[in-house]
């Protein structure tokens, strides 16, 4: 269930005392639902050999005490694969978006005492605690059609073949599990909670990323043209600042900057043949 | 499994199937690596024709769900909310985190038994320990102890309840590996390492009542098309090893070839 080292030894004895050893504080940016004020809680986790943040969010479930004491409500979170491919931990941790999942503790805070902080990210709406709704990620591949278009009813014939060197440009797109660091990180993806809005605010690097990795698919690129619709619209491509944020911090290390330079291109091209009615 | 027949893979709920991962069959004691995914297309492609004959000759045409009362709706939402009542009425921030009743604490301590005596090598005494501890996890998981009473966003009382099923699916998995007094797949009895197709080419049968209580059968397997042989996965030196065998005496025993099970 977890890397974090157990506390049950084996019999059935009462669980052992915590690992003997150091203990790091979480300080926590918590909230108890939408748009409820935010408050900070700070933890004294006992950890052991390979803790990340989600044992020790887990530590806090089972003994929901304040550092000074205090109890309180065990702190929320989200997760599902703890092996960094479904994005679903993402929350900002000592200041940058990355997943909780595969933060070592050794790592982030070596020494006895040492602090980590936790905050849910701010460009999604809080559903409690560090948990957010990422709903507007997906909603951004819904609007690129980021997906193949084959429901199974004719068939196709044979695959499409494909060149290594599609393939490997692919491969690396392929690697997107909408996780949001790229969004949290760009100063053109702000916090949007009216789902009404979506449609024209900006759509983030990650689909303009997917838009390109459908499109080099000679199947998905049957909907192309859909696809730079989508991206050359209020919210698309050109509202990307060029601020080079997301690369950067993009787990998957995807070339981000590299897509929304291409995708900028293919949706040039797109509206000059559309303007002489070719496309 | 005849093609088309509308109880393929339907679970003890009718109209409720079970397809893919969640059924776990057609692979016998083993999955060989990478062979999920068939048996997922399997049960789309061979079982789907089944719901559809479900949905036009039996209940949903005869029956709709519109034309059932709804007093049986309401009482599983009442029986729902009373469990969901419970979990919220036994908040109580002094004792959430004593490790007797605190779920999460529970949880990690099932984790730690699970691994240690029902993982790779099991053994009739070590087998017996946990049933033990299981029954001790599952008396203190009945009392459980919350701290989150909000209405909203609470995970302790999903995961309350997740303690709760894994408790009796652990309890099977231990009773399973506890009976079956051979080695088989990736079941491995350190106490007994062959193989015992006399007495074990079976299939366990679990059944769990509406106390959670688990029960244990074994079902033969009808074996007449396909005889069965040493799974030797094409080493030659282990293929002339004979099957059925004797169980061998208890002792320490070579680890067992095992395949990944993914
Ligand atoms: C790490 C790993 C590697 C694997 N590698 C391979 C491989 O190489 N080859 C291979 O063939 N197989 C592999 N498998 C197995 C294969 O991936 C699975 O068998 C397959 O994905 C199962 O598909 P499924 O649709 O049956 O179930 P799932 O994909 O598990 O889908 C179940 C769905 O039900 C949803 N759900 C759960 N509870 C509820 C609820 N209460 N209400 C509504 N929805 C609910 C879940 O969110 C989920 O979407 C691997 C599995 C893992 C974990
Ligand atoms: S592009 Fe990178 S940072 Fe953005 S959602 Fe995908 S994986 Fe996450
Ligand atoms: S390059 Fe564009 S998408 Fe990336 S962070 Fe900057 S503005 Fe956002
Ligand atoms: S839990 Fe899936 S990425 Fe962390």
């Amino acid at each position: 269930m977890t890397a974090h080292s157990p506390l049950g030894n084996g019999t059935h004895a009462r669980p052992a005392p915590p690992p003997q050893g150091r203990r790091v504080v979480l300080r926590i940016k918590r909230c108890d639902g939408p748009v409820k004020p935010s408050y900070w809680q700070d933890f004294s986790v006992p950890v052991g050999p390979n803790a990340n943040v989600i044992s020790c969010l887990q530590t806090i479930c089972a003994s929901p005490v304040t550092a000074d004491g205090r109890a309180t409500t065990p702190v929320a979170w989200d997760a599902g694969c703890l092996e960094e491919v479904c994005g679903s931990c993402t929350m900002v941790i000592n200041g940058k978006a990355r997943q909780s999942c595969s933060c070592l503790i050794d790592e982030h805070a070596p020494r006895d005492g040492d602090v980590i902080t936790l905050e849910p990210m701010s460009k999604f709406p809080v559903v409690r605690d560090l948990v957010v709704n990422r709903d507007r990620a997906f909603h951004a591949l819904r609007r690129v059609r980021a997906w193949v278009p084959i429901d199974g009813t004719y068939a196709l014939g044979a695959g499409p073949r494909e060149t290594p060197q599609t393939q490997e440009t692919r491969y690396a797109l392929s690697q997107c599990m909408s996780c949001g660091c790229c969004l949290e990180a760009c100063p053109q993806f702000n916090l949007q909670p009216d789902p009404a809005a979506w449609e024209t605010s900006f759509i983030g690097a990650h689909a303009i990323s997917q838009a390109r990795l459908f499109n080099l698919h000679q199947t998905g690129s049957r909907m192309a043209a859909e696809r730079l619709e989508a991206l050359m619209g209020p919210g698309g491509v050109s509202d990307c600042g060029n601020a080079q944020n997301c690369v950067k911090v993009c787990p998957k290390k995807i070339p981000l900057t590299e897509s929304i330079a291409a995708m900028g291109r293919a949706v040039t091209v797109h509206s000059v043949k559309k303007f002489f009615s070719l496309a | 499994m005849l093609p088309g027949a509308p109880n393929n893979m339907m679970t003890n709920v009718r109209g409720l199937y079970a397809f893919g991962e969640v059924n776990f069959a057609y692979h016998g004691a083993n999955r060989l690596g990478a062979n999920a995914l068939l048996s997922c297309l399997f049960d789309g492609l061979f079982c789907g024709a089944s719901v559809d004959a479900y949905v036009r000759q039996e209940e949903p045409s005869t029956a709709p769900a519109a034309s059932i009362p709804q007093a049986q709706y309401d009482r599983v939402v009442d029986q729902e909310t009373r469990k969901l009542e419970a979990l919220l009425g036994s908040v109580d921030p002094a004792r959430a985190a004593d490790p007797a009743t605190n779920p999460y604490a529970i949880a990690r301590e099932l984790g730690a038994e699970m691994t240690e005596a029902c993982t790779v090598v099991r053994r009739e005494d070590r087998l017996r320990r946990c049933l033990a501890t299981l029954a001790e996890l599952r008396d203190r998981a009945a009392r459980p102890c919350l701290a989150d009473p909000a209405g909203w966003g609470n995970q302790s009382v999903v995961f309350a309840r997740a303690t709760a099923d894994m408790l009796v699916l652990a309890e099977a998995l231990a009773k399973g590996a506890l009976e079956r007094r051979e080695s088989r797949g990736a079941h491995y009895r350190s106490d007994y390492p062959s193989r015992d197709d006399t007495q074990f080419m079976k299939t366990t049968v679990t059944r769990c009542d509406a106390h959670g209580q688990t029960s244990l059968a074994f079902e033969p397997i009808d074996a007449d098309l396909i005889a069965p042989t040493a799974r030797t996965y094409g080493k030659k030196d282990s293929a002339a090893a004979p099957t059925p065998q004797p169980p061998a005496p208890p002792g320490p025993a070579p680890q067992p070839a095992m395949a990944a099970t993914h």
